[in-house]
């Protein structure tokens, strides 16, 4: 059995703990804002956030749920675009990508919305030296294809 | 995933009933099968489907009867009866405001004809015209180089979102990049399967590949094209501006060696393009 917290509210499953992630957040859990792109780590649409508690709190980082076993769970925070706005409304990362007209098809823009928020919450605050679009470095959604890129830094 | 039997009392509640029995637990569940009660020898039933429709196999009424019989006499009876009708909804809202719910329209373009038998004709109602100027600086020792900067100026007649037109122009520009530059199909030679099948081994561009300055004008022509609005399309066109790229490399390439003779073939890949510089010093 394994426990952990989706979302807003307590999670357990009978599944393998070897078994895929995003399987349970698409299907299981039925939480469908999460996509699956290439299902081998690449594109990075299925992006999540997984939370860890420490000493002084939670650490927060995006993670491929492809790549990423139930076991890993057991314990911990696991956040999908559904719970980054419980109540109505955009996240600023969200409301920065509509202002900006970054996402054009959608399909993978909940993925580079868990990228940029994971960025932001494990991370000091962005500089010109150090700009917001590391994270794609750190093996998020990094590959657009169809889609318009923020603009360098903001 | 939960996987269930549904047992016959679970079953005849009623059809919305049914579904929400078995969707109700927190799990997903996943129906493989359905279990019923054999009746004994003293039960007798029936079961009579109405139905009106010509085509449509669903029953308009169903009925259903059971008896227990002994010695001639009933002891139980249970008789249902069902059927489907549309519940009408008021939707008192967009009543009151007067919403119409649907919507729909259609744009035939204007003055479009082509006649096959002679090959003339007017297919399309406008052309899309616009250009780029990139820029490259390549290493002539590695065959590596950098995006300088994509200059473009675009005619989308009169942009009906110059916000989305301008996403479609940037994302239309890196797609033809990555497709002249990194996106290569490789087959094997023995088994003819195709090797760079994932996106581990078929690299398309990432945000690090956009060129360090892309710059996009609208083209002021506002003359009358025939499009909605007097819009033009602009989902593909820019694609064609990562063309350029092939050029810009093709060019800084000559500049090391006048007298290379490339042949033109797309992705022209960082491994291509070291052998070219190479051929050269020879
Ligand atoms: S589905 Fe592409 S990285 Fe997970």
């Amino acid at each position: 059995m394994i426990s952990f917290i989706l979302n807003d509210q307590q999670f357990s499953t009978e599944l393998p703990p070897g078994s895929v992630a995003l399987d349970l957040i698409r299907k299981a859990a039925r939480l469908t804002g999460t996509k699956e792109g290439c299902r081998e780590g690449d594109c990075g649409a299925c992006t999540v956030l997984l939370g860890f508690p420490q000493q002084d709190g939670m650490k927060y980082m995006a993670v491929n749920s492809c790549l990423l076993p139930l076991g890993e769970l057991q314990g911990n925070h696991l956040v999908t675009v559904e719970g980054l706005n419980p109540s109505k409304g955009y996240s600023p990362v969200q409301s920065l990508i509509v202002n900006e007209g970054a996402s054009q098809c959608g399909f993978c823009t909940p993925g580079i919305v868990m990228s940029l928020t994971g960025y932001l919450l494990s991370t000091v605050f962005p500089t010109a030296e150090e700009p917001i679009f590391l994270p794609q470095k750190r093996k998020s959604c990094g590959i657009l294809n169809c889609c318009s890129f923020p603009e360098n830094g903001e | 995933m939960n996987i269930i039997t549904v047992k016959d009392d679970r079953c005849f509640t009623g059809a919305s009933a049914t579904v929400r029995n078995m969707m109700d637990s927190e799990v997903f569940n996943c129906i493989e099968g359905l279990a019923f009660r054999i009746p004994d020898r003293n039960t007798r039933f029936n079961f009579e489907k109405v139905s009106m429709r010509k085509h449509l196999d669903i029953a308009t009424v169903n009925t259903a009867a059971r008896f227990k019989v002994e010695n001639g006499k009933i002891l139980e009876a249970d008789l249902s009866a069902g059927g489907v009708a549309p519940v009408p909804l008021f939707l008192r809202e967009t009543s009151r405001d007067r919403v119409s719910l649907s919507s729909q329209a259609h744009y035939a373009t204007p003055g479009l004809y082509f006649d096959k038998s002679k090959e003339k004709g007017k297919p399309f109602a406008y052309h899309v015209a616009g250009t780029a100027l990139t820029e490259v600086t390549l290493d002539r020792l590695r065959g590596t180089y950098s995006l300088d900067s994509v200059k473009i100026v675009h005619d989308c007649g009169t942009s009906i979102n110059p916000l989305i037109d301008r996403g479609q122009i940037e994302g239309g520009l890196l797609q033809g990049i990555g497709w002249v530059t990194l996106e290569e199909l490789k087959y094997s030679n023995e088994t003819h399967a195709l090797l760079s099948d994932s996106l581990a081994t078929y690299k398309i561009p990432d945000i690090y590949f956009v060129p360090d300055e892309v710059q996009i004008e609208f083209l002021e022509n506002l003359s009358e094209n025939g499009g909605v609005f007097n819009s033009k399309a602009v989902g593909e066109p820019p694609f064609m501006y990562g063309i350029g790229t092939y050029f810009a490399l093709l060019n800084a390439l000559r500049e090391c060696n006048p007298g290379i003779e490339p042949e033109y073939s797309t992705p022209l890949s960082t491994e291509k393009m070291l052998l070219l510089l190479e051929q050269s010093s020879n």
